[in-house]
């Protein structure tokens, strides 16, 4: 067996929404093995999305949060839910806390009327003795209310762990998003984007850079343009002073507007090719050397002639272009795991074979690196993927290498999907084996088997009871108890499953 | 095939949008976007249309039910479009918007996404019996059983009539837009991409319901797609179109199994198949993007990434020429290897 690189036990992502709990990820485990390509498969709402952006911490917090699961990466334990556990278990405030969140603020309110009416019966006066006595209210009301240990071990808690993540992103696992219109920042060049996936910049360095570029830009520009450029200036200078001065056109006047509008491109290039000069020798060397590593990931993705495509602008890219330089940007740290989120969805098919193609070949340029493609086109991973998971419901229904998944699909829900897209084999124009009724609300799955409101061959207990994630033959699993009771039938085994 | 078949007859259409530019806004280029093609749809039959993002095919259905005019004033259409109904030749291309009307009943629209083409604040009964007011001179008890026979057919509850669409999901939406193109009992539904915005289990039960009304109606269809496994099924004629040229023409299972143009070709070789066991030294992938149709290359559109690419691919625009029976492909260098 191949050497794990993630390992993710019992993860668990809610989301509140309108004081309701939609279970979006509910306790999955997997591993990653290190230079598979993995697929996760499933209609829209399954989970499969969530489940991967709680690897790396990026669930929008609140509404959703990764309440509980393991996950370790090279060995390293990068989030423990059971220290998320022991933080919840703490009581949420230091007083009273049977007392209901919505109505502390009432209890409070009236504690601070009692404190103000106080003032009738005690001997309080004057303007200062009254500013304290208001300051001792808010700061007891606040001590008596609102202090919660719970919320401070939960900061100190998430700190450390988004400290951690930052430095895994980017770095160690990149992420590729399915709009590569929207990822990218339409007013920075695509250069400026690449180089900061290399190495983050500050605004002093990015001033810097843009005098570099500016300077090299004038140094470059051939006198006739310059000239062309000032000619133009003073014509402007001259047309806008004159609509100052009423038209007077005094020979003067004229002379001094030209000669100030035939100046100032000169001045300022000339001032950008005198900053440039101040800024220190290494610095240059080392923009140099990042705009030589930025052309070499355009290289590497695909992108023709990458040296004078490094100062387009996203919007001069096409869609397999873009989605090519989003590749490039995640691999700019040489990541050991790439989480494509439906990397090829918005793409052309002759766009999506290229763009798949690449990914494999990365994939063979990179031994120990991984990929995860997360999808809801099957056909896409038979082409692409080793290793498969299937999830509804928040849950994985089945995990499969590629070829076992087709041949030999156990659920009802991958059959289904297998029944839903056309094949060669169907009989034209026969109807589709669709799956019936629709994906449940996440406010509202269902008790037992997630799937168990559209599946044909349901029986008694799959409403109540979640069948637990069965091997059924090495590395096929499955969740579903027709198949754990046929495969236990079999064995003639004692029925004792552990969940 | 005799003229009776025919619903439709394209020939020679041709979609040009001028682009204004500059300050006194003269005209500074022209979008081809439809370059001249010619295809017939008959009864009670499907044509699938395929192609790359912008290379016309939700042109050509607009055309078809005749609305870029109000869509684009400035829109240049030639050629023709013949409709045969019940005998009366009608020319979609040349009617005048008050003439049309009495024919727009007959040709309906369904279109991909199903959150964007349903209006929020109507009804489904009222987005339903929106055409029938239009087209029909029902009464309100004869529009509302209308509308419950409709809502069955779909496979949707009468009682759901008066909910609105946000109540529903994807493929229920898509339901009642499939709804409200059958309310006038059109003679050709044209699909821009009615199922590529579905979840593949909803996409089967939509490609089943379609294909269920047209047995049971026998309304004509064009299916406007870029998924070619689902337009393979579900099409009896399949037209490929690359920057706003039909390539290739035929049964779809000629089409699909034995294309010819190279394009062709590479567009179904780069199509993923849910085969995890199928051969893939066969993949054609396609250097570069598609040209803008802005500025085509001269001749064949296909040359500048064609791998058969000649030097007289240049020269003349290649016309869709019967390479087998009921086959016809535009490249006449596939033809001259076939015949040597």
């Amino acid at each position: 067996m191949r050497e794990k690189l993630f390992e993710i036990k019992g993860l668990k992502t809610y989301f509140n929404i309108g004081g309701q709990t939609a279970k979006a990820v509910d306790g999955v485990d997997f591993d990653i093995y290190k230079g598979e390509i993995l697929g996760v498969v499933g209609e829209s709402g399954s989970g499969k999305s969530v489940s991967l952006l709680s690897l790396i911490q990026l669930i929008p917090n609140p509404p959703g949060e990764v309440t509980d699961g393991e996950i370790t990466f090279n060995g390293e334990n990068i989030f423990n839910g059971d220290e998320l556990k022991r933080i919840k278990a703490v009581p949420q405030y230091r007083f009273f806390n049977k007392l209901d969140v919505s109505k502390r603020t009432g209890v409070a309110f009236l504690f601070m009327v009692a404190w103000l009416v106080l003032h009738l019966v005690l001997p309080i006066s004057g303007f200062i003795p009254f500013l304290i006595s208001m300051l001792l209210m808010t700061g007891v009301t606040w001590y008596l209310f609102f202090n919660s240990p719970r919320k401070r071990h939960e900061r100190s808690f998430r700190e450390k762990m988004y400290t951690r993540m930052r430095q895994i992103r980017g770095s160690e696992i990149a992420m590729i998003f399915q709009e590569p219109m929207t990822s990218l920042n339409p007013v920075y060049t695509i250069g400026m984007q690449i180089i900061e996936a290399i190495k983050p910049k500050s605004f002093g360095e990015m001033v810097k850079d843009r005098i570099i570029d500016l300077a090299a830009s004038f140094r470059n520009t051939r006198w006739v343009n310059k000239v062309r450029a000032s000619v133009i200036a003073a014509v402007l200078f001259i047309f806008f002073g004159q609509l100052g001065t009423g038209w007077s056109f005094q020979f003067t006047q004229l002379i001094s507007q030209a000669l100030w509008g035939a100046a100032l491109p000169l001045v300022l290039g000339y001032l950008m090719v005198g900053l440039d000069k101040l800024i220190p020798k290494e610095y240059h060397e080392e923009y140099v050397d990042l705009q030589r590593q930025g052309i070499k990931l355009l290289d590497q993705v695909g992108i023709p002639s990458p040296e004078t495509r490094l100062k387009d602008y996203p919007h001069q890219f096409s869609g397999g272009m873009r989605q090519r330089v989003m590749i490039a940007m995640a691999l700019a740290k040489k990541p050991s795991l790439l989480i494509a989120d439906e990397p090829t969805t918005a793409l052309d098919v002759t766009i999506q074979a290229q763009i798949l193609e690449l990914m494999k070949e990365i994939k063979d340029q990179r031994e120990d690196a991984a990929i995860v493609l997360i999808t809801h086109d099957l056909a896409v991973i038979a082409e692409t993927c080793e290793r498969v998971i299937v999830m509804y419901g928040g849950k994985i229904q089945e995990v499969a290498e590629v070829k076992e998944l087709f041949d030999n699909p156990l659920h009802p829900y991958t059959k289904g999907l297998l029944g839903s897209i056309p094949t060669p084999e169907l009989q034209k124009k026969a109807r589709l084996q669709a799956i019936r009724g629709m994906v449940p609300n996440i406010l509202n799955l269902p008790e037992g088997c997630k799937f168990c409101t559209r599946c044909d061959v349901k029986i008694d207990k799959c409403d109540s009871v979640d069948p637990p994630l069965m091997e059924v033959t090495p590395g096929h699993l499955v969740r579903c108890h027709l198949v754990i009771d046929e495969m236990l039938e079999q064995q003639n085994a004692p029925v004792s499953v552990s969940e | 095939m005799s003229d009776k078949q025919k619903l439709v007859d394209v020939k020679n259409l041709k979609v040009h949008f001028p682009l204004f530019g500059g300050v006194l806004s003269r005209r500074v280029a022209t979008v081809k976007a439809v370059d001249g093609i010619s295809f017939s749809i008959k009864r009670k039959e499907t044509i699938g249309l395929v192609g790359e993002s912008g290379c016309g095919k939700t042109t050509v259905g607009r055309a078809l039910v005749a609305i870029l005019r109000q869509l684009y004033p400035d829109v240049e259409i030639d050629g023709s479009i013949t409709y045969n109904f019940n005998g009366k030749s009608v020319d979609f291309a040349r009617l005048k918007p008050r003439e049309l009307r009495k024919y727009r009943s007959k040709v309906q629209m369904i279109f991909q996404d199903p959150f964007a083409s349903l209006n929020p604040r109507m009804t489904v009964a009222q987005i339903i019996s929106e055409p029938l007011q239009l087209h029909t001179k029902m009464n309100d008890s004869e529009m509302k059983d209308r509308v419950g026979w409709l809502l069955d057919k779909v496979g949707l509850q009468p009682e759901q009539a008066y909910r609105y669409p946000h109540e529903f999901s994807g493929g229920q939406r898509q339901r009642v837009g499939i709804a409200r193109a059958l309310a006038t009992n059109p003679d050709l539904i044209i699909c821009d991409e009615p199922v590529s915005a579905l979840d593949v289990s909803i996409q089967a039960q939509v490609i089943n319901l379609m294909m269920d009304l047209q047995e049971e109606f026998g309304m004509s269809y064009l299916f406007i797609a870029h998924d070619l496994s689902v337009v393979e099924h579900i099409a009896d004629r399949i037209a490929v179109m690359y920057l706003g040229n039909v390539v290739e023409f035929g049964e779809s299972s000629t089409v699909y199994y034995d294309p010819r143009h190279p394009y062709s070709k590479a567009l179904l070789s780069a199509v993923p198949r849910p085969d995890p066991h199928r051969q893939r030294e066969s993949r054609i992938v396609l250097e570069g993007d598609v040209p803008t149709p802005l500025n085509k290359p001269s001749g064949c559109g296909f040359r500048t990434r064609c791998p058969l690419a000649e030097k007289s691919c240049a020269e003349e625009i290649p016309v869709l020429e019967e390479h087998a029976l009921e086959h016809w492909v535009a490249c006449p260098i596939v033809k001259e290897k076939n015949a040597g």
